[in-house]
């Protein structure tokens, strides 16, 4: 029986040896981390807004006469330079009333050369008629017919100088109409929208009603976006720093743009809750990227930039906020020859990926960044065994 | 058929101390005491008792939530984001776990001794060799003795190392997967079956074939077929959905 009880307890010896040497040769459980070496970086604090593309120069060209589209000499896409003529609305009408006004001046020339000529003729009567009056040869009453025909002579012919002004004022007005008939391109650029076609009415603006849009003419060259930043980020937003915009189309292509505007208020853009301020970022695209106004575009404003500055992932590094005190710790776990150590540091600046470490940390140092579920319950002095990452 | 025995009354000690001794050092006489006297307490309790400590003690220690995902992980399978982003296992999941698993634990072995004791006994009914259901399940409890060193092994495992960041895997420092030093990270069937397996089941296994050779008189190559078929069965059916 002896012998059997000492066989049992050689066999339990052996079942219970084998955990107790791990824990003392092999220092126990030894955690999985991942860690990456500090090295020093180039970190971009960044703000992140949404919003569109819209041309900078944009010309919506509306009808100033009423009248059926005769010509069009554009077609969506082309490209124009100021001046150009677009289209012609049909003129025939213009064209009758300036004919028509430029013969009522002429009808008012000529009755004012009538008028002088009559005119003429009543002073040389009147002179005569005075020096036979003097003499007494003619009486008072036809003198004073003579004079008073003299009189409304030149009355008359000052009222026609005046009708022949207003004539002339017509013929500007009906030529000014005419001229409306035929509409140029204010600008040089690219007619981004046809809205009217040969044979249709061009309606022009009234008081109350808007007229019919024609045609919109932009300068490609002049493309911006509008994005809306947060009115908790704006503070850190000035004119000047530079961006990247990735429009929906090109998700992956990051466009340069330099922030060129910000608004002096707030608005609540539509579809949104919280006050923004709208801030113009003139783009600057690379080739092969079409880029069209009315894109939705996300915005990526680097409003800080710090280069060579010792930096850790953000996930390695740990808050301990103590309320009591009112005071928060910042930490971060270094492997010291298999034993993770806790290290309390102090941070600067940080971007989506990266935190800065201003003081606790020297560069070559290896950091414990990983997995997430191992250095939530890390503690100072456990064994671990890394993976680098880097 | 009236029982049989294979052993002369009072020619074998039939106290369950004697018979936890055997087991280990002398199966043949623990087989006949037990033909003779078929006790099944003391082993149940011990297997029951043993288990359920060490699962308890094991899901107290260790941090839940990584836990899951990394069992999540290592079967190759996504973690799902509710899990992902967590803090802490939380003292709540933590403590239902445990109960849940000690619950579980103690459930499994119970059912797997009666699902032994009744298929041995369905065997007989067939066979005609007349052993009754208690003497079956005193041979699957007695036989199921040695894998008490595992979970002895485990249980100091626990208590002398960090069991925080210790899979479930890792604890039987015994297992086959272990012994040869396979990462307990990963997936497959084959690793997964050498981690769950140590030597003490072997052991385990060949008691009880010992013991339905000597009670019904089976060559040992028959009654380890018998004996084998249903872990066979159920290890290779769980290979197949591991390896799916």
């Amino acid at each position: 029986m002896t012998r059997k009880l000492l066989i049992i307890v050689l066999i339990v010896a052996a079942a219970v040896a084998l955990p107790v040497v791990r824990a003392v040769v092999g220092g126990g459980n030894v955690a999985a981390v991942e860690t990456e070496t500090l090295a020093r970086r180039t970190l971009q604090a960044s703000v992140l807004a949404s919003g569109q593309l819209a041309h900078e120069e944009e010309v919506k060209l509306m009808s100033e006469e009423i009248g059926r589209v005769t010509q069009l000499l554009v077609e969506e896409g082309d490209r124009v330079k100021a001046g150009d003529l677009l289209l012609q609305i049909d003129d025939e009408a213009h064209r009758a009333a300036v004919e028509q006004n430029r013969a009522q001046v002429r009808l008012q020339e000529i009755a004012i050369e009538r008028q002088r000529v009559r005119l003429e003729n009543l002073r040389t009567q009147w002179q005569r008629q005075q020096a036979l009056h003097e003499r007494g040869l003619i009486d008072q009453d036809s003198f004073d017919l003579l004079t008073n025909e003299l009189a409304l002579a030149e009355i008359d012919l000052k009222s026609s100088i005046e009708q022949l002004s207003q004539a002339r004022a017509q013929l500007e007005q009906a030529e000014d109409r005419l001229r409306k008939t035929r509409v140029f391109s204010p600008i040089d650029g690219v007619v981004t929208s046809l809205d009217i076609k040969v044979g249709e009415t061009a309606i022009s603006s009234t008081t109350n009603l808007p007229g019919s849009t024609l045609m919109t003419i932009a300068n490609p060259d002049s493309i911006h976006t509008e994005v809306n930043v947060d009115e908790a980020d704006i503070a850190n937003v000035e004119v000047g720093q530079k961006a990247h915009v990735y429009a929906i189309a090109y998700p992956d292509v990051p466009i340069s743009g330099v922030i060129d505007s910000i608004a002096v208020s707030a608005k609540v853009p539509e579809g949104q809750q919280g006050l923004s301020f709208a801030v113009k970022i003139r783009l600057d695209p690379p080739e092969g990227v079409r880029l069209r106004p009315g894109m939705s575009c996300r915005a990526e404003i680097f409003t800080t930039t710090k280069e060579g500055v010792l930096a850790v992932p953000i996930q390695a590094v740990l808050v301990d906020e103590n309320r009591v005190e009112n005071r928060t710790t910042y930490s971060v776990f270094v492997n010291d020859g298999g034993t993770a150590r806790k290290v309390e540091v102090k941070v600067g600046m940080s971007d989506d990926a990266y935190q800065e470490v201003t003081d606790g940390l020297a560069e070559g140092d290896e950091i414990v960044i990983g997995p997430d579920r191992v250095l939530r319950t890390l503690s100072d002095g456990d064994r671990i065994r890394p993976a680098s990452a880097t | 058929m009236t029982e049989e025995t294979n052993a002369e009354p009072g020619a074998v000690s039939t106290g369950t101390a004697s018979i936890l001794v055997n087991v280990f050092t002398a199966p043949r006489e623990a087989f006949a005491a037990l033909a003779v006297r078929p006790t099944v307490l003391l082993p149940i309790l011990a297997l029951v008792l043993l288990n359920a400590a060490l699962v308890a003690w094991y899901y107290s220690e260790v941090d839940t939530l990584w836990m899951l995902q990394t069992m999540l992980e290592d079967a190759g399978q996504e973690v799902p984001p509710e899990l992902a982003g967590g803090q802490g296992g939380g003292d709540r999941m933590g403590t239902i776990m445990t109960v849940t698993a000690t619950l579980g634990a103690v459930l499994q072995i119970l059912i797997v001794l009666f699902l032994a004791a009744g298929y041995f006994s369905l065997v007989s009914l067939f066979g005609n060799d007349g052993v009754t259901f208690k003497r079956w399940l005193s041979l699957a409890a007695w036989s199921s003795m040695p894998t008490l060193l595992g979970i002895l092994s485990a249980l100091v495992n626990v208590a002398v190392n960090d069991a925080t960041h210790m899979r479930p895997t890792e604890l039987n420092l015994l297992s086959f997967g272990n012994l040869l030093g396979i990462d307990a990270a990963g997936a497959g069937a084959v690793r997964a079956m050498l981690l769950a397996m140590d030597p003490t089941m072997l052991w385990a296994l060949g008691l009880m074939t010992f013991g339905y050779a000597l009670w019904t008189r089976r060559s040992v190559a028959v009654s380890l077929a018998i004996v084998a078929a249903p872990p066979v069965l159920v290890l290779g059916g769980l290979g197949l959905i591991v390896g799916m």
